[in-house]
């Protein structure tokens, strides 16, 4: 290879350099995929963007619990006061900001927890009408997915696609249609990181083949097209589109063949937890990411911490700490909001061990978390009501991002909307509008 | 084509018309009618309410009501109009100080609202009473992949699951979407599919005998042993007790305290891989002195290691009581279970190897008595089992692959040209996936495909089943198409389009050769041959699938997955009950399907169909076994229609204690195919840790939040449908008072209620009775426009109206018979057109 820089590493060479022991390698300059040499501009830029379902305690003022479970801090702009809820994320300071009053103004007409279907695609799922838009971080995959073994991961601790209105996945393709998210730890797992066990060559075949039988398929297809009339004529384009991006997706799958997994221990993860052991299982998912994103096998994640309403399998997760169901917790009204501020608390703990991890993580001079846009946050704030969400922006440091703020915003003059352009720009892809937004956010990203 | 209409049966429903008018989607004349009312009555509570902020002289909001379209239906406003709703229930407007709607104003602007918004979404998915061009649904996909490969593998948990609407309905073409997702999914099922049906050759057979059974426990089980009664006796610990020769029932299959009901368990070391296999029990059986018999249930699977499950139900048997041992044979597929693959990789797992097979025993009769962990198994009186041997025999070569798989490749003069062979298997293979005639260009274009792939395998097999993974993920095969041209004319349909219609709404699949060869004749559109088809296809076993999906759908039974039983609150409950309730519901709905009973049944039936799982919950003795059958029922035994169902009990509970409101938002929703609207965002939850509210009855509570106007206006038309059934507790048992205890007063559970028309019914049964005699016939058009829904693939319209009504009349005059609204909606226009 000519004029190979010094940095220009191979990822067995360092394997072998470190004793074998260096597992979970995280991502050196030029050894991105398909490049022979980047510059340090070209180092990744990732987005996650992350759920939880059913709001957050806020106890009023005059309620006795308002001190020390407000999930809301206390306070404006740098000047604010974390309290128990949130007091893990104080070492993080320098890197969230956090967010109130944004929302999705479609949203607010639908009853509360319809909104997890539109928390990433600001778009208007009228309970009777089923269609959503293109979510956020399929948009920015698009563009900037081509790097990675995987152009996107959706995980959620539901798993599938759920039901309009429960929603199971953030991520929406291009026609509206749910991509079904992955709450297996195991399978995730084994699909970035898995040794496979059918031979190069036979994998090589298949995928000639594949490739050879959907271009007849889409070639026999679109003789149908003049034989239908206007409204059957889009259900076929859906299927065409489809069927495209199958394609894409087959001759992806072929430039990565040869390029070897990153390799990650299996042990340093629970690699079974299921929901049943829930802490060690949401921990996990916490894991996948960081391992997914430091080893730079994705770029883009959306992650569905919990189902919102009640009856699914996430509702029982606090029950796991002893407290009712989450659905129950956040109908608890009347005087006592603490229970549910210690699930916000457990919940924000483990964002807090993600931050961690990405920040001790370094590539280059910095850390993964200054390349990383990190949204969390939920579609309702007290139940049932689609307004003024619970927000923290993370990350993204050397993206633009100025962090270390409360930030409060007036929802009649910003959309939630306006964030994801601000987001997507920072993550580099041009963006003027996304969804119903009505400009950015450059308030807080700094062009 | 259109019914002799029975002009008297019409007119008497002519009431019920209007009322079905004010649902559908309002056009025409019905929209000046609403314009109409809306100058009368809307507009002058607007000017006196609203206008002073929201008017010309003032735009609090940025919101001008004034000028706001109210043509919801027509004009661009319906959100705005969306936002007045919203600010009204929840009592935000008009703001605190300024004067307030009057009960009457409140509730004639909102209901207005609400009935012309419903509308407006009705016209956004209009498809204009056409039918679109339809993708098979997951299930339907499975289906057809079984009668058309005859393969038997259930492949639909590789498939994401499909978007139902809000009438639970999955056939709907405007839901049923693609994505690449949903396309690799489709491709690598029939992949896998066509390797089933078309194998390459057979696998070692494998035949082995164990008798090394072991005492084993599952995961969470928690196993108290007899305590000793001598301390001193310490020393013998050591010494192994003697292994229980018998298996008593255990209760609940998690939760056994008790040695004896453990589950045994074999391993094999060595297994088939693929295909058919039989485990064969030998086993002695002994009956409980009251005659009650053992029930082996077994399952397969792996050895656990972390946290999972692996391992499923094979099947299950109760078995007669013999001194001399028995044996039982169950019979699946390898594939089904799981278990690694032949190199050991379990889910493409590159760590667990999984080469063996092990196979778990039980005896799932119901236990009648709870046992003391110190009985000596002499001394129980249960039924009872001893495992001797298991054995293990596979893959089973005979019967598989099946007639229908083999008939892909059929003998034929042509074997041995290889061309002409794969030409011949082509055009029948493309006629049948296809469901019509198939062009020449058409069978040259597979049998081109066909060669590349020889080429590239250099096998026969493998290239043919490349070549119909093809058919199986083209839009041909995968969507109903029904070619208009670029004409939107409304058309007849084909017979071949007729059939597959036919068949996709009876038996959720392809049509058989019967049918087609009806398509191919054209006798199918003969109307006697179409009415003799539906009663032919109505008679097959394929007719369960009709039976049990829109059943499912029409009664909401998924739900009951959604919620959470409380374990402190109701600690005999198992998901083992929770199965078998909505096991029950559909098994009920097949019987009045399948046998074409009255559907009033469904009101209320003199018969339950019970298991002895099912049974034993409502704490009905006598029956054993775990097929449902029909059972008489006495009235004081509380069971009949399904209503009274565990089921329907539990989706209307929070999972601790029943709730009214969820089970009269059942009752409108499904029964009468009216539900009441979402509740409106910010509405507050009925809270019961208020220390005002906690010492109310529930009912009381219920009452007490309907005196807010805003709630009222709603929950006067949903609680007290509710209300009736509260002698069913969560979980459907029935329940009449709970005595004084350490945790809660004494309550009685009072289930008299005042219907929305001022009837009081005193409970259960006399709610059934008015429903059957008063409302009987929204009932009927409630079913017919589901049935007819599901049927066209689409949601009803005004133009729908009169379809519905001619249905509902026919199938009442049958008295409530399936076999009458299945043929009407066969011979309905709507379902002859394109």
């Amino acid at each position: 290879m000519p004029a190979e820089k010094s940095w220009h590493l191979n990822r067995r060479d360092v394997l072998r350099g470190t004793g074998g022991i260096a597992l979970g390698l995280p991502f050196l300059e030029g050894m991105s995929a398909g490049s022979d040499a980047k510059s340090e501009t070209d180092l990744p830029k990732r987005v996650c963007c992350m759920f939880f379902p059913n709001g957050v305690a806020l106890p009023p003022e005059s309620n006795e619990h308002h001190d020390d479970w407000h999930w809301f801090p206390d306070g404006e702009g740098s000047d604010y006061k974390l309290n128990k809820s949130t007091a893990s994320l104080e070492k993080h300071r320098g890197d969230i900001t956090f967010l109130s009053g944004l929302s999705h103004p479609t949203g607010r007409k639908m009853a509360g927890h319809g909104v997890s279907d539109i928390f990433l695609t600001a778009g208007a799922v009228d309970p009777n009408a089923y269609s959503n838009t293109v979510s956020m971080d399929q948009v920015i995959a698009d563009q900037i997915g081509e790097e990675t073994r995987l152009k996107s991961l959706a995980l959620s601790c539901g798993g599938g696609v759920g039901t309009s209105g429960r929603t199971h996945t953030l991520s929406f393709t291009k026609n509206g249609q749910p991509i079904p998210a992955e709450d297996s730890i195991r399978r995730s797992f084994n699909l970035m990181f898995g040794k496979d066990s059918t031979s190069l060559k036979d994998a090589r075949q298949e995928l000639v083949l594949k490739k050879s039988m959907l271009d007849r398929v889409l070639e026999d297809s679109r003789s149908l097209k003049n034989k239908l009339n206007s409204r059957d004529r889009q259900k076929l384009d859906e299927y065409l589109t489809s069927m495209r991006d199958y394609e894409r997706r087959i001759q992806r799958m072929e430039s990565w063949l040869t390029k070897p997994k990153a390799e990650v221990d299996e042990a340093s993860i629970s690699i079974d937890a299921t929901s049943s052991t829930m802490e060690d299982y949401v921990r996990a998912t916490y894991d996948l990411m960081f391992h997914a994103f430091q080893t730079d096998t994705t770029r883009v994640i959306t992650h569905m911490l919990g189902i919102e309403g009640g009856g699914s399998k996430t509702d029982h997760f606090p029950e796991a700490l002893g407290l009712q169901t989450h659905h129950s917790l956040s109908h608890r009204k009347g005087g006592d909001f603490k229970d549910w501020g210690v699930w916000d608390q457990f919940m924000n703990q483990n964002f807090a061990y993600f931050l961690d991890r990405l920040k001790n993580a370094q590539e280059g001079d910095v850390s993964v978390l200054d390349r990383t846009v990190i949204m969390y946050g939920c579609g309702t704030s007290t139940t049932h009501l689609a307004r003024n969400y619970p927000l923290i922006l993370a990350g993204g440091g050397k993206l633009g991002i100025s962090h270390g703020q409360f930030r409060k915003f007036d929802e009649n003059k910003t959309r939630l909307s306006n964030m994801f352009v601000s987001m997507m720009n920072a993550v580099g892809v041009p963006t003027e509008k996304f969804g119903d937004s009505t400009g950015d956010l450059n308030e807080i990203f700094r062009v | 084509m259109t019914f002799v209409g029975n002009l008297t049966v019409v007119l008497r429903r002519s009431v019920l018309v209007g009322l079905f008018v004010c649902q559908a989607v309002g056009v025409g004349c019905a929209a000046d009618a609403q314009q109409e009312f809306f100058e009368r009555e809307l507009k002058p509570i607007i000017a006196k309410y609203c206008l002073r902020c929201h008017g010309a002289d003032l735009q609090e909001g940025d919101l001008r009501i004034d000028q706001l379209n109210p043509d919801l239906i027509n004009g661009k406003d319906a959100d705005f109009w969306h936002e007045v709703l919203n600010q009204l229930n929840e009592g935000e407007m008009p703001p605190e100080g300024e004067p307030q709607l009057s009960r009457q104003e409140l509730t004639r602007a909102t209901t207005w609202l609400e009935s012309e918004l419903k509308k407006a979404a009705a016209r956004r998915n209009s498809t204009g009473g056409r039918q679109l061009m339809r993708r098979m649904s997951r299930y339907e996909y499975q289906y057809t992949l079984e009668d058309l490969l005859g393969i038997s593998l259930d492949y639909t948990d590789r498939i994401p699951g499909d978007l139902s609407g809000d009438d639970g309905l999955m056939t709907n073409a405007s839901l049923l979407g693609m994505s690449p997702v949903q396309m690799e999914s489709y491709l690598t099922v029939a992949e896998a599919a066509l390797e089933e049906a078309i194998p390459d050759g057979p696998e070692k057979v494998f035949k082995k005998v164990s008798t090394a059974i072991s005492v084993t426990k599952v995961r969470g089980q928690r196993v108290q042993k007899p305590k000793k009664a001598d301390k001193s006796k310490k020393a013998d610990k050591s010494k192994q007790p003697p292994k229980p020769r018998f298996i008593s029932p255990s209760p609940g299959m998690k939760k056994s305290s008790f040695v004896h009901d453990l589950p045994r368990k074999v391993t094999f070391d060595e297994r088939p891989f693929a295909g058919r296999f039989r485990i064969k029990v030998e086993v002695v059986a002994k009956a409980a002195s009251d005659g009650r018999l053992p029930e082996l249930m077994i399952q397969v699977g792996h050895r656990a290691s972390g946290d999972y499950d692996p391992k499923k139900v094979m099947g299950r048997k109760m078995l007669e009581a013999r001194a001399e041992p028995q044996t039982v044979e169950f019979t699946g597929n390898i594939e089904d279970f799981p278990l690694g693959k032949k190199d050991g990789y379990y889910n493409g797992s590159g760590s667990h190897n999984v080469t063996h097979l092990s196979v778990w025993l039980w005896n799932t009769a119901v236990p009648q008595a709870d046992v003391s962990v110190d009985t000596p198994i002499e001394e129980v009186d249960e039924p009872l089992l001893e495992v001797l041997s298991v054995g293990l025999e596979g893959p089973l070569l005979e019967g598989y692959p099946s007639q229908t798989a083999k008939n892909l490749l059929p003998p034929s003069p042509n074997s041995d040209n290889e061309s002409a062979y794969s030409r011949e298997v082509l055009a029948r293979f493309l006629k049948r996936a296809y469901r019509r005639e198939v062009s020449e260009s058409e069978i040259a274009q597979a049998v081109d495909s066909f060669r590349t792939f020889r080429e590239l395998t250099t096998d026969f097999k493998a290239a043919m089943r490349k070549t119909m993974a093809m058919t199986l993920v083209s839009p041909k095969f995968i969507y109903l198409i029904e070619p208009s041209g670029a004409s939107d004319t409304a058309r007849e349909l084909n017979t071949y389009e007729l059939a597959t219609r036919l068949s996709y709404f009876l038996w959720a699949s392809m049509p058989d050769d019967e049918l087609l060869g009806l398509a191919e004749s054209g006798n199918l559109l003969k109307r006697d041959v179409l009415v003799a088809q539906v009663k032919r296809m109505r008679k097959d076993q394929k007719f369960e699938r009709f039976a049990k999906h829109f059943s499912s759908q029409w009664l909401g039974l998924s739900a009951i997955d959604h919620v959470a039983v409380s374990p402190s609150a109701h600690p005999d409950f198992s998901d083992e009950i929770r199965e078998n309730l909505k096991a029950e519901s559909m098994a009920f709905a097949s019987h009045i399907f399948m046998e074409d009973l009255s559907c009033r049944n469904f009101i209320n039936s003199d018969f339950a169909m019970l298991n002895q799982v099912v049974a034993a919950h409502y704490g009905i003795d006598g029956v054993h076994g775990s097929h449902f059958r029909p059972v008489p029922i006495a009235s004081d035994q509380h069971r009949g229609g399904v209503l009274t169902h565990g089921s329907i009990s539990i989706i209307g509970s929070d999972g601790t204690d029943s709730n009214p409101i969820y089970r009269g938002v059942w009752l409108r929703k499904r029964l009468f195919a009216d539900p009441p609207p979402p509740p409106p965002p910010g509405a507050p939850p009925l809270d019961k840790s208020d220390p005002e509210l906690s010492s109310l009855t529930l009912k009381e509570q219920i009452e007490l939040h309907r005196e807010a106007p805003a709630c009222a206006r709603c929950h006067d038309r949903i609680d007290p449908w509710g209300v009736a059934f509260e002698n069913y507790d969560a979980t459907g048992r029935w329940r009449t008072a709970l005595p004084n205890s350490r945790k809660r007063e004494a309550v009685v559970f009072d289930a008299t209620s005042t219907l929305p028309d001022g009837t009081t019914v005193s409970g259960m049964s006399e709610l059934q009775d008015y429903l059957v005699r008063n409302r009987s016939t929204e009932l009927a058009l409630a079913l017919s426009r589901r049935m007819a829904s599901y049927a066209l693939g689409r949601q009803l319209e005004f133009s729908d109206t009169e379809m519905v009504n001619e249905l509902a009349a026919r199938f009442e005059d049958s008295d409530y018979r399936v076999s009458s609204l299945l043929e009407g909606i066969a011979l309905s226009e709507a379902f002859l057109t394109k």
